[in-house]
């Protein structure tokens, strides 16, 4: 349904082309080889009613035309044109308020100010529509503003775009837009009507367009946002009534007396989108609580350390589990070998038995080192010669560069590692030889051969070692994890509630009967192990360390503590302004169907979301949020008695189940054409306000709302 | 590095070997063998060695079995102080105060 809002009939000014002029029969003749329903007479300066109820009269059978006039504004020292268009019902006035303003007035030098516009046409419902950004001369933001803050309701300004990429680009940025042929030669029109916008919904009068343009930001389909509609074949009641619905990605409500199987249309229609590929389900309110839902209980919740950044230190439970004692080297040996005189000349002679021990340590180290810094060199060669895409993107000689440079280095740390090698194994060697030596004299002397070392490497290194593993384990048990906070739903005027899961690592210390273990193990054993991790902090220089660490080994299930993870507690409550909330069974329907319809979903299947809720809820959290859902494009099915919300979110389509004499009709329609027609033509049709009023409970002032923005 | 003092205690029931530290001196029994003493003696060195490279020299005027004894312990012990010393600043143990620095913090949901 094509609708053109900016029409020339009169050449009035200048600068008017003549082409501009046309009789009521040419205007007949052309708009019957188009597809224009609403058509808009915007003349510069200048309304002729004659005129406009001769054309009206003449196309009254295949198009509606609407009183307008195209106003030079004169505002802020700026030139601009504002298009006033009027309910066809208030010609005569409208004619009258344009003979008040223009009396004496020559149409190429008339201008009005925003306020004396207003002032003139308000109180007939008009609708604005003012040049904009490349159609000029146009009405800057300021202006817009201004005309906005004056008129009662502000979506009833539009902006009007020089073509259909300028509103789509408008529209898809917020602003409603529209545009028309602003026509110059009549025998165009055929042709250029083919260019004018769709309506996103067909509307049969002004009121009817006035309601799109209260729903929706876009009143007309643009290759960003449009509106479609899917034809969906389903039996819910058996293959004795298969029904055809037509299913926008809009607002569709399903209503109907109670039994009229609403529940059994939306659990079919939940099959038929699954069963193409979406995933859906039906919304039942009261089928669960919300502490189910957002498992309260914490029933197969788990988490790990490790998710929130934290060490899990399993190699270092291991080790302090599995950590002994090292033996050092006695006095016993020192006095055994000095207290012996040494006889055997050759003995005497050979010195290398009074070489000691060298630690070899921090030769294997650097060895290890160096063999790292190669191997990441060689992994970066590799690439550099298996990686196609490199050759692609960089320069033929700058990898040559690059590989030549690698080359060196590699040359380089293969001889630091010779090096290394030498270094590490001359050491050992050297070792296992002064061992061989002191064996082989103290065979051959009877002495006993002098101790290597005092042990005091290879004890301090033990140490030391559980020193570090000690203290990533203390780090990570004192760490605080900050709460997990989900969103559980807005409870209106009380605040938002939150779902709030707080986790503790058992640092020894701490006592909560309402925390709950996340791991299968029980609190006692996780308190004894922190706490015996905190004596062996204490002890790792004295002589008991190992007791320490025989008593965290005795713990009973300590073999189920491998990580910090089964260390780890959780207490999950809802949390409302920062204080613990339990929701009521009212409150629980709330947040549950707030939760529902916040997820990201392309199909929305909702059975009575009324149920337990009050209509404050509805219509200040649920209606905005619905409404919001049919704007992104997405499908939208309540199964609902409210008026509130069949009313209010202005569906596209309604969806009636009527039983009537044993007999059960599906019958769609909507509050735009305010019918509801059978879908298998089986009955009379219905009209829509009527059945809504009789069906829906409460809600006599959303109907009330809907009057007046109808009129009927 | 610091060098500190060792000497020979020559006594009629038992013989020791006194270290002195940083922070206080160690003695080594020299007439027994009683690891425990030693352990603790090392303990007390590695907790030592935290404040910075010592290395021990014997003060004895007597050429005897315990001055031999000691000569080569301290010999041997002073080799491995050193190589024990370059691990603790590795693994950024030799400052005390540090020890605890990194404890108390707060993690987050990665």
């Amino acid at each position: 349904m094509k609708i053109d809002i900016h029409v020339h009939t009169k050449k009035v000014k200048t600068g008017d082309a003549d082409t501009r002029n046309v009789t009521a029969d040419r205007f007949n003749e052309i708009i019957r080889s188009t597809d224009v329903k609403i058509l808009a007479i915007t003349n510069h300066n200048h309304f002729d009613i004659d005129q406009y109820k001769e054309i009206s009269e003449s196309v009254k059978d295949v198009c509606q035309i609407w009183p307008g006039i195209e106003l030079d504004i004169q505002e802020n020292s700026k030139r601009a044109h504002l298009l006033v268009i009027a309910n066809p019902k208030t010609a005569e006035a409208f004619n009258q308020r344009c003979e008040n303003i223009l009396a004496g007035q020559n149409p190429n030098t008339f201008a009005i100010s925003i306020a004396a516009t207003v002032e003139s046409f308000e109180d007939l419902d008009c609708i604005y529509i003012a040049h904009y950004m490349n159609k000029t001369p146009n009405l800057g933001d300021v202006e817009l503003e201004t005309l906005s803050a004056l008129i009662s309701n502000p979506r009833r300004v539009i902006k009007e775009a020089a073509n259909s990429i300028s509103a789509g680009i408008f529209i898809s940025h917020g602003h409603n837009s529209i545009y028309g042929s602003d026509i110059q030669d009549w025998n165009d029109y055929e042709v250029l009507s083919q260019g004018l916008p769709d309506l996103r919904l067909p509307v049969d009068s002004f009121e009817q367009f006035c309601l799109l343009l209260d729903k929706n930001e876009a009143t007309i389909n643009t290759i960003l946002q449009k509106k479609t509609c899917d034809k969906v074949v389903i039996a819910p009641f058996g293959a004795g009534e298969i029904m055809t619905l037509d299913i926008y990605n809009d607002i569709n409500i399903l209503f109907g007396s109670k039994g009229t199987g609403k529940t059994d249309i939306l659990k079919s229609l939940s099959a038929y989108y699954n069963s193409i590929g979406y995933t859906t389900s039906v919304y039942m309110s009261n089928d669960r609580h919300v502490n189910d839902v957002f498992n309260l209980r914490g029933q197969n919740f788990n988490v790990d350390v490790s998710d929130f950044g934290v060490n899990e230190c399993t190699a270092e439970i291991e080790s302090i589990k599995t950590a002994t004692e090292v033996a050092i080297t006695s006095m016993g040996k020192y006095r055994q070998h000095f207290s012996g005189e040494e006889t055997n000349k050759i003995a005497q002679k050979l010195k290398i038995k009074t070489i000691n021990h060298i630690d070899e340590a921090g030769a294997v180290r650097a060895l290890d080192e160096v063999s790292g810094i190669l191997q990441e060199f060689k992994t970066f060669q590799v690439f550099l010669s298996d990686n196609t895409l490199v050759g692609d993107l960089i320069e033929k000689e700058l990898i040559d560069e690059l590989v030549d440079v690698l080359e060196r280095i590699l040359l380089c740390l293969k001889v630091k590692i010779d090096n290394q090698f030498l270094e590490a194994n001359s050491l050992k060697l050297l070792n296992q030889i002064v061992s061989i030596f002191n064996q082989e004299i103290t065979k051959k002397t009877g002495i006993p051969q002098k101790p290597t070392g005092t042990g005091f490497t290879d004890y301090a290194r033990n140490r030391i070692e559980i020193e570090q593993n000690i203290r990533k384990i203390k780090q990570a048990i004192n760490t605080s994890i900050l709460p997990i906070e989900d969103y559980a739903g807005d409870l209106g005027e009380k605040g938002k509630l939150y779902c709030k899961t707080s986790l503790m690592i058992q640092n020894g210390s701490f006592i909560n009967g309402a925390y709950e273990t996340v791991k299968n193990i029980n609190k006692t054993p996780q308190k004894e192990f922190a706490n015996r991790i905190l004596s062996i902090s204490r002890h790792v220089y004295s002589n008991e360390l190992f007791e320490k660490i025989a008593d965290l080994k005795h713990i009973e299930g300590v073999e189920h503590i491998r990580s910090i993870s089964d260390l780890l507690q959780f207490n999950r409550v809802f949390v409302l302004n920062g204080n613990f909330y339990n929701p009521s069974n009212g409150e629980s329907s709330m947040i549950l169907l707030h939760k529902e319809l916040t997820e990201d979903k392309e199909i929305y299947l909702i059975d009575e979301p009324e149920k337990s809720l009050g209509n404050d809820y509805i219509n200040d959290v649920i209606v905005p949020i619905i409404k919001e859902k049919a704007l992104l494009g997405k499908k939208v099915i309540i199964a609902t008695h409210d008026a509130n919300i069949a009313v209010r979110t202005l569906p596209y389509n309604s969806i009636y189940r009527l039983r009537e004499n044993g007999l059960y009709y599906t019958m769609t329609g909507n509050p735009f054409f305010n019918t509801l027609k059978c879908i298998n033509t089986s009955r009379a049709e219905l009209d829509w306000k009527e059945i809504s009023m009789k069906t829906l409970e409460g809600g006599k002032s959303a109907f009330g709302e809907r009057g007046k923005i109808y009129g009927n | 590095m610091e060098t500190k003092t060792a000497t020979i205690k020559r006594q009629t029931d038992q013989s020791k070997l006194a270290l002195q530290g940083h922070t206080g001196s160690f003695e080594i029994i020299l007439t027994e063998d009683n690891p425990n003493n030693i352990k603790s003696v090392f303990n007390l060195i590695l907790k030592d060695l935290k404040n910075g490279l010592i290395q021990f020299e014997l003060t004895d005027d007597k050429e005897d079995m315990y001055y031999h004894i000691c000569k080569e312990y301290i010999k041997q012990l002073n080799a491995e102080m050193v190589a024990i010393y370059e691990e603790l600043e590795r693994y950024d143990l030799v400052a005390e105060e540090k020890e605890d620095s990194a404890n108390n913090q707060v993690a987050r949901p990665e």
